[in-house]
């Protein structure tokens, strides 16, 4: 038994089994989250072409990981977004205002990037949570 | 103390007056603190009125980020030498060098800390050159 416990959830896309990624990793009341894209669980790309859709797509992934976890959406103190293109900024900020939208604020850091994984992905979201005791 | 609390949190958001933050609606907060550890989100050169400070000059830039950042965690009640982690993200390989220097100039040089740096497409804004981020942990 280890002192941390690897989440994993059906009905996401996962790396195939020899990468060894797990969805997220719970060590006490941390949970960290493996950067999550818009990829369906085939490896298809949802919302081609469309930041928001993707960035919905990913948040809705990140609510199912953060559940599997023991966590929720208000546990969330930080996230990272990784965006390809500066026009991208505003359409990936509405999709995380519309599940992260209340008090309290979080903390963000977001990045213009040059690629993700896929050409077709345009953004990719990271998170921590901390879990009430 | 400017603190966004919503009650029965175990971990508190705060605020900073004097530093620049996105729109009130954007709900994102300088600085969270759960248990001894702080995060914050990434900061840039933004001065309070929006305007990079440091112009075109990276190094000026993360000057002035990393006072930025000093004011932030003196806030919450850390120091600079709270910081155990670094994240930076430069636009342009040929930054690199500048935005070490004002690290270096921040943090010492004596005691290292774990530092992991970025060569970006880009930030926010075109006149940005460097965001940078950081986890602090403080004594018990």
């Amino acid at each position: 038994m280890h002192h941390w416990e690897e989440i994993n959830v059906d009905g996401i896309f996962s790396y195939k089994d020899n990468l060894k990624i797990a969805h997220a990793i719970r060590a006490g009341n941390t949970v960290y989250i493996s950067g999550q894209v818009a990829l369906d669980p085939d490896g298809n790309v949802v919302g081609e072409g469309d930041v928001e859709a993707q960035g919905d797509y990913i948040w809705g992934n990140i609510k199912k990981v953060l559940e599997a976890a023991g966590a929720s959406m208000d546990d969330v103190v930080k996230g990272f977004q990784f965006v390809v293109g500066a026009d991208n900024f505003a359409g990936m900020s509405r999709a995380r205002r519309k599940v992260l939208g209340e008090d309290p604020l979080r903390c963000m850091t977001a990045i213009v990037v040059s690629g993700l994984v896929k050409p077709e992905l345009l953004l990719e979201v990271d998170v921590v949570a901390e879990i009430a005791e | 103390m400017t603190m966004t609390q919503t009650g029965k949190k175990h971990w508190t958001s705060y605020k900073v007056p004097g530093i620049w933050s996105f729109p009130e609606h954007q709900k994102i907060s300088h600085a969270i603190r759960v248990g001894n550890t702080i995060h914050i989100s990434g900061q840039t050169a933004r001065g309070i009125d929006g305007e990079a400070e440091g112009g075109s000059d990276v190094e000026a830039q993360g000057l002035a980020i990393w006072r930025h950042i000093e004011t932030i965690l003196s806030y919450v009640g850390a120091s600079m030498d709270d910081i155990v982690k670094v994240f930076q993200f430069v636009v342009g390989q040929d930054n690199f060098a500048g935005m070490s220097r004002a690290r270096k100039a921040a943090l010492g040089e004596v005691r290292p800390r774990a530092v992991t740096s970025i060569v970006v497409a880009g930030l926010a804004r075109p006149d940005l050159l460097l965001e940078v981020d950081v986890i602090a942990v403080l004594p018990d």
